[in-house]
């Protein structure tokens, strides 16, 4: 049991005028696991994520990557694939992989190149004339060569078809490190539960609860899928 | 880190500019060629005269186009920044000052390349080629720092020009969904501000002036070297801008970090 | 090989079931190297901290053995797996049995109904 604390969050807040998107959350994440981060649409989930990849300035409370704020220490630390494409379009494969490389002492080209042959995509491609499904594949590919000590991933299964989900969740188990924690975002839980040690559950910018799959699961005798479906029941 | 967001800098913005200021050059170039051959012949034809004045005007035009460009380019840069572009490049392990030098530093660059170039293109639509050249007994050592003092008073005004519009950027980030609008309202309400700051500020010298007797302090002004003293004032203007720009600086670097707000 | 993780019970749990399946019908032969923690959690794709804790699990059950540098092996004692085999075995009759009592059927329409199936097989 590894109870290295890489990453936490204590009573973090996050106000849009009166509007609160995170509402005191806390949690503790551990290196060598993967963790899922689940809630509706809403619930702060994204927020939570930005705030922490040091993207957005949080109102109140403390997050935590390594021990330090977020800055340009965690930001070396961090590997953060957003749930857009933040790639310019006009850039090429190459480009993209030699940008990464230039500024991400953690990045492993070869190991880039190498999925990128995987999606058949060739270096002299342009983003913009890839499908958006390849576009985010690409970006997973890159932010997945770090060699960082968290993994943030907004809703990385968001909108894609079956088969890229699975890619996308192979992708994560062959890049798995015990000295790493990887965090992603979902609302949609189902064959992913398997993938996660733990899940926490975010409701309108609060935890309402951390707990491991497996633990949920002797507790309920349900699966987490069927578990958020009553959490959440409108 | 600085030079490697200077040379992507550098690239990301020569991939539009030089398209651009090449075109413009060759358009620039054809006019001029155009006028050195018709102003050498005596008797034209009124309509070929008609047509010549039209393609020098549209050639202006197009350097007045190119300048703008450049600024346009310069600043979107740097309002891309902020937007669509932050999610890469502030996820960058680079202290936010960086980027903002990067891209001061960058369309500070291109802006001088740009004045020289308005320069080389102004010369070639006059039609003569040779006025360019120096005659060797202008290079005193006066006229050397006058040059510096110029270019050095022409650099801070450049960079304090960017950066107002960099502030702006700032600014306007904070409004989410009204990102754009909010940015050019606040740059006009920055200038606005400005403007008034500096009447104020006039108004408090020539209170102070009167207050201390400075023309009694002027007085020795005179009896000095004027040129040093025209120097002189240059420097306490440099340093004044100077100590703007850092105030620009710290504003638009305090909202990127502290109350960055990315869409 | 193939793995079937259903909802509602702990992926621990179904993992153990299936690698000791895996271990009986010889899919792992005995005395062969088990694939490591990772490849085989991303075969079934389940976090591989689970299927870690499936295969320490076996190890208790001295179904595998752990070698120092080398990843773990199956064990090469036939005692070991023969009584897993009997164990899994009588389960599954048991659970037969079960059902065909459900059904409705006595011992003897059982048997006969066994004799009868693997005759046509």
């Amino acid at each position: 049991m590894n109870e290295n604390v890489i990453y936490e969050a204590q009573n973090l807040c996050k106000r849009y005028g009166r509007k609160p998107a995170l509402n005191n959350a806390s949690f503790t994440v551990c290196a060598g696991k993967l963790v899922g981060l689940l809630g509706p649409n809403g619930s702060g989930k994204t927020t939570l994520l930005k705030i922490s990849a040091g993207l957005l300035a949080r109102s109140g409370g403390t997050v935590l990557i390594d021990g330090q704020t977020p800055g340009v220490y965690t930001k070396s630390v961090t590997s953060y694939l957003p749930d857009r494409m933040a790639l310019p379009t006009e850039m090429r494969a190459a480009d993209a992989v030699s940008l990464y490389a230039d500024f991400y002492p953690d990045f492993d080209a070869a190991k880039a190149h190498a999925m990128l042959a995987d999606l058949h995509i060739e270096a002299r491609d342009r983003i913009g004339s890839m499908s958006k499904g390849t576009q985010e594949k690409m970006q997973l590919c890159l932010t997945m060569s770090r060699a960082a000590k968290l993994y943030l991933l907004d809703e990385p299964l968001g909108g894609v078809d079956p088969a890229a989900r699975d890619y996308i969740l192979q992708t994560i188990l062959r890049n798995y490190s015990e000295d790493a924690a990887l965090v992603l975002s979902t609302h949609l839980i189902g064959d992913i539960e398997k993938v996660l040690d733990e899940v926490i559950f975010l409701k309108e910018g609060t935890v309402l609860r951390q707990v491991g799959v497996d633990t949920l699961r002797e507790e309920c005798g349900q699966s987490v899928d069927e578990y958020f479906r009553e959490v959440y029941k409108c | 880190m600085l030079t490697k967001l200077l040379k992507y800098e550098a690239k990301t913005t020569a991939r539009v500019l030089l398209p651009i200021g090449g075109g413009v050059l060759a358009f620039t170039l054809v006019t001029g060629l155009a006028n050195t051959i018709l102003n050498s012949w005596s008797e034209l034809p009124t309509a070929v005269e008609w047509m010549q004045a039209l393609l020098n005007v549209a050639a202006v035009l197009a350097l007045v186009f190119v300048s703008g460009v450049c600024v346009f380019v310069n600043v979107q840069r740097f309002y891309r920044l902020l937007g669509e572009q932050g999610y890469l490049m502030l996820s960058l392990p680079v202290p936010v000052w960086k980027h903002i030098a990067a891209k001061l530093i960058t369309a500070c660059v291109w802006t001088i390349l740009g004045i020289g170039y308005l320069l080389l293109c102004g010369t070639i639509l006059g039609g003569s080629f040779v006025s360019l050249s120096f005659s060797g007994d202008v290079v005193t050592p006066d006229a050397v720092a006058a040059f510096m003092m110029l270019f050095l008073l022409l650099l801070v005004v450049l960079a304090g020009t960017y950066l107002e519009f960099y502030m702006a950027c700032a600014i306007g980030g904070q409004f989410g969904q009204q990102r754009l609008l909010a940015s050019i309202v606040a740059y006009f309400v920055i200038g606005f501000v400005e403007q008034v700051l500096c009447v104020f500020l006039v108004i408090i010298l020539a209170l102070g002036a009167i207050q201390i007797n400075a023309f009694a302090w002027f007085e020795m002004f005179y009896q000095a070297d004027s040129f040093w003293s025209v120097i002189y004032i240059f420097t306490v203007l440099i340093l004044g801008l100077l100590v703007v720009n850092a105030i620009k600086w710290a504003i638009t670097q305090w909202l990127m970090t502290r109350r960055l707000n990315l869409a | 090989m193939e793995w079937n993780i259903t909802n509602g019970r702990p992926v621990y749990v179904q993992l153990v079931e299936q690698l000791e399946l895996a271990l009986v019908n010889g899919t792992f032969p005995p005395g062969s190297k088990v694939p490591p923690v990772r490849e085989l959690a991303a075969d079934a794709g389940v976090n591989p901290n689970t299927m870690q804790r499936a295969l320490q699990e076996l190890e208790t059950r001295g179904l595998l053995q752990a070698q120092r540098t080398a990843g773990r092996t199956v064990t090469a004692d036939a005692d070991v797996l023969q009584q897993l085999r009997r164990k899994r075995a009588v389960a599954l009759a048991q659970t037969f049995l079960h059902q065909m009592q459900a059904l409705g059927l006595d011992r003897a329409e059982t048997e006969e109904l066994l004799r009868q199936t693997a005759e046509e097989e």
